[in-house]
């Protein structure tokens, strides 16, 4: 006795597909889309370039590529020009300030034609992502190059970028674009081994790079979405059909910090609390001497001198300038004297240890006033402008001492 | 979504090829599976993958010996072992919890601490096709003697994470023939044309419309009346999309290889009546409960109550069957209820003709209640009940 053969319903009709057409319009479609791709990602189609504000950038669900962000500094930076790029956070990216006013554009200013600046500092980034990535990867091709980046206090950098941007970091490493870097390598199998569940996500993206680098869809879907229309939601139109609009209709959203119609949302009081909390959290890492003094734990010294180590490839060291970001004053006035004196330290303490692995370093902000700062740590176009002041002799002294420029 | 990982592509591509490229069936079986086992090994982990390998040799062995009672008891194991890795919890709160909360306590730590951490991938599925198997065997089916081949029925890769649920008469003869054949342009070309189908099905329209109801639904009862509407078709074309989706890439991806899988989906949502709803909605699932728990029960042959008890039953472990909670299992009788309704309501006296007289003249009236009926359902379906039920009155201004 056979068993029952249930009587399904007759297969989808695909018969008016000719196979050979069908497969030779395929391969030739996908041959195609490859090539145009591949055109794309070395075109820059970003006029105007200023930053990768919000709706450009992964908090709008849009995936700058690193061929995307190497065409744009290829086609912002003219041959004997010294590429000054721009990585780090909010703060570097000029949250609180108009994309005209930002201060990066205050920084191509001062420090004139013989440097081109460009940013690509993300929200919420680390010194190793984005910026970062673009610099090793051009660095053969632009060899006079200075990376600036920004940090907290006593705040350990991962080597391999962070969060939502590491996919660009990736893309540069499975791509075979970045350095060789032992201690990165190392801290990577270190990563892999105390997050396991991290293994397939990577495996993931190792993959997705592989097709990329082949087919190029990633740079053809980023200029769709940029160009024609937005095949995503984004956090400000985030459904159908809102969200189909080209992203290069939407103007860089970001505020003027010194605009009186913003002023109230300075400081808000409501974080107040959280805000005092962050500063006076930092003393965990430190301990106080009978004379009064503070000082950084041995575990907190070592860790932070061996991720900032680690951080970027030794021969990268001395072209990688990092800013430590200083607290607005409004908060720093809240605290104790003795209280200021400890974050005083923190700030002079992670300047040192950067400088002592072989970065230059600087601080700012302690001279600053509360105008300065949209928040805590964002600068206003005030706040920028003098950052641009300080920073720009320190780019010029580098570029000389690499040799960059007699 | 695992056939949306590259991992996935990558796998398929070298897959498909090599099979393809191989000589003979031996080469191209031997390969299938080993390329089926690499699958379930990369998605399921090595927890995973054990109640697999113990249940399909069960059921491998039970199969060979033919006896009745071997092959019963087999089959009581794989629904044992589906109720352990899927139901354990449910059942331990719902049956165990109301008489005492100690004893409940105690054995949901002793379930935790056996159980891995999510049902092993695909358990609903492959428990199925092993009771399929048993009862065919049980019945008279000869039996797969080649361990391969049950390999391959068991592990078949596009039909492993979410079906079609296949039939081992039906899979075997087009597996030996896709063994055998040389390669089809025609084949690869379908293949190719239902995988993109189904890719478009799910990333272009399911995932949209996901987003859609998840942002919106919250916000439900502060949409005006067509809002509401659109967030309720919304959640009906998301299920179809995303689920007939996925099973054209099955089928697509195992037409690729030259097999012919199962149709799951038939436009259900122009069905004109319940029972037509059911054959055209995932119809590899509702056949599996037609020809194994309905007529087992004995379908309709002892009359029109046990006809309906026994659709009842039937579609509350279908519901059971989608997840361990109970709207699922008032889905399942929701559907039940509306199929006993369907095939009696021409028997209610002077309403039941009358009514059957309309739904004949105009069959629209009969499509618009069935699709009404069905889409209502899939407020069961994804909500608490009592979600789906406030949903449903704000649906009609109550």
């Amino acid at each position: 006795m056979s068993p029952p053969n249930p009587s399904f319903p007759p297969p989808a009709r695909f018969g008016w597909i000719h196979p050979r057409c069908f497969l030779g319009g395929i391969v030739f479609g996908l041959g195609v889309l490859a090539l145009v791709g591949w055109k794309l990602s070395r075109t820059d189609y970003h006029p105007g370039f200023v930053r990768f504000h919000s709706m450009i950038s992964p908090e709008g669900n849009y995936y700058p590529t690193l061929d995307e962000m190497c065409a744009i500094a290829r086609a912002k930076c003219r041959p004997g020009q010294v590429l000054v790029i721009v990585g780090g956070n909010s703060i570097l990216l000029g949250v609180w300030q108009r994309a005209e006013d930002v201060w990066t554009r205050r920084l191509q200013e001062l420090l004139g034609d013989r440097y081109c600046v460009v940013n690509f500092a993300f929200r919420g980034g680390s010194p190793t992502d984005g910026g970062a990535v673009v610099a090793e990867a051009l660095r053969r091709e632009f060899p006079r190059q200075i990376l600036i980046v920004n940090e907290a206090a006593v705040t350990n950098v991962e080597s391999f970028g962070h969060g939502p941007y590491r996919y660009i970091f990736w893309q540069g490493y499975f791509g075979g674009r970045l350095m060789d870097a032992p201690k990165r390598e190392a801290r990577i199998r270190e990563y892999l081994r105390d997050y396991p569940e991290q293994r397939l996500p990577i495996l993931e993206t190792r993959i997705s790079t592989w097709f990329d680098a082949a087919l190029h869809y990633h740079d053809f879907w980023n200029w769709v979405t940029v160009e024609c229309f937005g095949t995503v939601p984004s956090y400000r139109e985030q459904y159908f059909p809102y969200f189909l609009r080209p992203r290069r209709v939407y103007p860089d959203p970001e505020v003027d910090g010194t605009d009186p119609a913003y002023r109230d949302h300075h400081y808000p009081l409501s974080s107040l609390d959280a805000e005092m909390r962050i500063m006076r959290g930092l003393s965990v890492y430190y301990h106080r001497e009978p004379s009064g003094r503070w000082v950084l734990s041995e575990r907190s010294t070592s860790d932070l001198a061996m991720y900032s180590d680690e951080a970027f490839p030794e021969p990268l060291k001395k072209r990688t300038l990092v800013l430590i970001c200083g607290s607005s004053p409004y908060y720093r006035r809240l605290l104790t004297d003795d209280e200021r004196a400890m974050v005083r330290q923190t700030y002079a303490d992670t300047v040192a240890t950067w400088r002592r692995v072989g970065y230059p370093a600087m601080d700012y902000g302690w001279d600053f006033t509360a105008e300065d700062f949209g928040d805590r740590t964002h600068l206003t176009k005030l706040g920028g402008w003098k950052l641009a002041a300080q920073v720009a002799p320190e780019v010029s002294a580098m570029a000389k001492r690499l040799g960059y420029l007699k | 979504m695992i056939f949306t990982t590259y991992w996935f592509l990558l796998f398929a591509i070298a897959a498909i090829t090599v099979f393809r490229l191989l000589p003979g069936p031996a080469w191209r079986q031997g390969w299938l599976a080993v390329a089926c086992a690499t699958f379930h090994w990369h998605f399921a982990g090595p927890a995973g993958v054990k109640p697999i390998i113990v249940l399909m040799v069960i059921t491998y062995l039970a199969g060979l010996t033919r006896r009745l009672w071997v092959c019963a008891l087999a089959m009581v194991a794989c629904v044992a072992a589906l109720c352990f890795y899927k139901y354990s919890l449910f059942l331990i709160g719902s049956a165990v919890h109301p008489f005492s909360a100690a004893l409940a306590a105690a054995l949901e730590r002793l379930a935790r601490a056996v159980m891995p951490g999510a049902p092993p991938l695909g358990v609903s599925f492959f428990t199925f096709e092993f009771v399929h198997y048993l009862f065919e065997v049980r019945r008279g089916g000869e039996p797969i003697r080649n361990p391969l081949k049950f390999l391959l029925f068991a592990i078949f890769f596009p039909s492993l994470v979410a079906g079609p649920i296949k039939r081992y008469a039906q899979f075997l003869p087009s597996l030996g023939e896709a063994a055998r054949s040389p390669f089809s342009s025609a084949e690869l070309a379908e293949g190719l044309a239902r995988v993109g189908l189904g890719f478009a099905k799910k990333i272009l329209i399911a995932d949209q419309l996901t987003a859609y109801i998840d942002f919106f639904q919250p916000h439900f009862d502060e949409q005006g009346f067509l809002g509401k509407w659109a967030i309720f078709a919304a959640i009906a074309f998301r299920i179809l999309m995303d689920f007939s989706g996925y099973s054209d890439i099955a089928i697509g991806c195992a037409r690729i290889l030259g097999i012919r899988l199962p149709e799951n989906f038939n436009w259900p949502y122009a069905a004109r009546d319940l029972q037509e709803f059911w054959i055209r909605w995932h119809i590899s699932l509702s056949l599996w409960i037609r020809d194994y728990v309905y007529i087992p029960l004995g379908g309709g042959r002892h009359g029109w109550t046990r006809r309906v008890l026994n659709a009842l039953c039937a579609f509350a472990l279908c519901g059971l069957w989608h997840g361990p909670a109970r709207h699922f299992v008032l889905w399942g009788l929701y559907h039940g209820c509306g199929l006993g309704l369907c095939a009696t309501y021409a028997r209610i006296p002077e309403l039941g003709p009358a009514v059957e007289q309309v739904i004949r003249r105009d069959p629209i009236v009969g499509w618009a209640v069935t699709q009404l009926y069905a889409w209502f359902g899939w407020l069961l379906f994804f909500y608490p009940t009592a979600v789906a039920w406030h949903m449903a009155r704000q649906l009609f201004g109550l």
